[in-house]
């Protein structure tokens, strides 16, 4: 199971490597993009962020993917907005076969019609979360239409990782494992993702809330309201999955995504460490239980191990 | 434009249909608030929660399919993302219902391509794709792109060339701006738009759902429910001019002043959240 690192620049290349991984996702901003189709229109998710989510432009990026090949790395861009509309899947389309020239791996795409475009233009299809492919007949829908891997949702659990893979086996499957985490799916939050007001969630669980009905009983009025402040201060601050390494692992998940192309590198770095040395540990045990007594925590895990509100997947330790 | 007037009573049916004892004198009720004249269609179902549609009473879909039959309303089967665990479950609650298939349910709404594709190789029915299948980006928080007109995004030739393949019939749009324009719609499809609200975004995990878990087990996808959400429902104070509201696994946003431009006509379908929280 390789590790999925977000890559902005080159600077950390052998940094990351170095930790332990040479897989690698990017993106990339345009001028004559955001001329032709507004400052609202995204070429992927983390668009309105601007540089510090993308800082290359494509030349650059293309320079960056050829570094990580030259370190025999693998590479994917992404392009995983919501949707596209005709101009822009052909403005897509131009952006591909300047890629397909290059020796990146493939591209990370959000939506079907991307699927179709990736694979007349020769390029590796990586289905984004975006896609929400959440079970086992959208995974075919979409490996009959060329689909080479699929990114599963945050909000799956183990058991239907396992049944998916095990009923659609052609396709890789990558998951997420570190970071970020998210308290609605991937794939219908339409909310724009800019720097003025972050994200919609954010602003969302951040305002003040009210049930519409008035609760008279204490006992139930207790309960949702401690249930609420749980969903809304605690639950997926930040995400961690690593107790799920050995599940993963032996399912045959064939990546595990680390998230947060705008956070700080140090921090992704020691991510990778303790991936990899779990990884390395689950190979080495005969049992989820041995692995889940021998794993390494994360070096937070004093705040987030805490009653399985940072779980990517609960049910592996709770 | 000719605008045909139906309501959705999607996730809530139950509660709508407490109103009153005869399914006819709900629709006027309904009818009443939306200020609709007449109606031609209901949905029923769930565009958001399978949670929802695998513990559809049977009883009362059959109470409802009866009597809107006799004064001819006819009604869309609206079916949501079934993840994994749900989608054999899910596949069997589509077979009960199939008794009335052509039989008062005369069309089926999915809001993904498995499902599109399921329904379409084994039922012989009208189908229309949903809301969650038209993603373009929505945000009140953000004056400028709301004030906006908007050209949906996804009227492309791949959904054409989809629609053609599946046999869709129609599509289910959200109101994305203060207006949208829909002169670049496919002419040969049947458009519908979701009013007064538009979702906003929506998740496998239900905090409603969550409520009598323990701590350790709370906030997991799919969480098996006893529709906790037609309790009670979340009003969010995000935006001064706008409101937010939480109902089930969905988060709304009002859109009272949404236009709807050009000379196509559609179906307008009428959601009566403002009824829908049990006393």
């Amino acid at each position: 199971m390789n590790i999925l690192v977000p890559l902005n620049s080159a600077e950390h290349l052998k940094d990351y490597m170095d930790c332990g991984t040479r897989e690698f996702y990017i993106g990339f901003y345009d001028k004559a993009w955001t001329e032709n189709f507004g400052e609202y229109a995204d070429i992927n998710r983390l668009t309105g962020f601007k540089e510090s989510a993308n800082p290359n432009n494509l030349d650059e990026m293309i320079k960056v993917i050829e570094t990580i090949k030259e370190l025999d790395g693998i590479v994917f861009v992404t392009f995983n907005s919501s949707s596209y509309n005709e101009q822009q899947l052909e403005f897509i389309r131009s952006y591909f076969k300047q890629l397909a020239k290059t020796s990146v791996d493939g591209v990370i795409v959000s939506c079907i019609e991307l699927v179709d475009i990736a694979v007349e233009e020769g390029l590796y299809a990586s289905i984004s979360t975006i896609s929400g492919i959440y079970n086992s007949d959208m995974a075919r829908f979409y490996y009959e239409h060329g689909a080479s891997r699929i990114i599963l949702p945050r909000d799956l659990s183990l058991d239907e990782i396992e049944r998916i893979k095990k009923n659609v086996p052609q396709p890789e499957y990558e998951v997420f494992l570190m970071r970020n985490g998210c308290t609605f799916s991937d794939s219908n939050c339409l909310g724009l993702h800019r720097r003025e007001l972050n994200s919609f969630c954010s602003c969302l669980l951040g305002s003040k809330n009210e049930f519409v009905k008035p609760i008279e009983e204490f006992e139930l009025r207790h309960q949702m309201e401690l249930n609420n402040i749980l969903y809304n201060q605690y639950y997926h601050n930040m995400a961690c999955g690593m107790c799920a390494i050995y599940r993963l692992l032996n399912m045959g998940i064939s990546a595990c995504k680390i998230v947060g192309r705008s956070d700080d590198w140090g921090y992704i770095c020691a991510d990778i460490k303790a991936i990899n040395e779990n990884i390395q540990i689950a190979t080495d045990c005969k049992t989820e239980e041995e692995y889940k007594k021998r794993m390494v925590f994360p070096d937070n895990s004093r705040d987030i191990c805490k009653l399985g509100l940072s779980c990517y997947y609960p049910e592996a330790r709770f | 434009m000719e605008k045909k007037q139906c309501l959705n009573l999607c996730e809530i049916l139950e509660n709508i249909m407490t109103i009153a004892p005869k399914v006819d004198t709900v629709i006027q009720k309904v009818m009443e608030l939306a200020g609709y004249t007449e109606c031609e269609r209901i949905y029923v179902g769930s565009y958001f929660c399978s949670q929802y549609v695998l513990n559809l009473s049977a009883e009362l879909m059959k109470k409802v399919i009866v009597e809107l039959k006799n004064i001819g309303i006819k009604i869309t089967l609206v079916l949501p993302i079934f993840t994994e665990k749900d989608l054999e479950n899910g596949k069997e609650k589509i077979h009960e219902f199939s008794t009335y298939y052509n039989k008062g349910i005369d069309e089926i709404t999915v809001n993904d391509y498995g499902m599109l594709d399921y329904i379409h190789n084994k039922y012989h029915m009208k189908i229309n794709l949903g809301r969650l299948m038209f993603k373009d980006y929505r945000d009140p928080r953000y004056e400028e792109y709301y004030r906006q007109t908007s050209k949906p995004k996804y009227f492309t030739s791949y959904l054409k060339k989809i629609c053609d393949e599946y046999q869709v019939t129609g599509l289910e749009l959200d109101i994305t701006h203060e207006s949208i324009e829909l002169s670049d719609a496919p002419s040969n499809l049947e458009l519908a738009i979701h009013v007064p609200y538009s979702y906003m975004t929506v998740g496998m995990v239900c905090e409603f759902a969550s409520i009598p878990y323990e701590i350790t087990e709370k906030f997991r996808p799919n969480l098996p429910c006893h529709k906790e959400c037609l309790r009670n429902r979340i009003n969010y104070q995000m935006l001064k001019d706008r409101k937010y509201i939480k109902i089930g696994r969905t988060v709304y946003f009002e859109h009272k002043d949404g236009i709807v431009c050009g000379d196509r006509s559609y179906r307008e379908i009428y959601s009566p959240i403002d009824l829908e929280v049990k006393e």
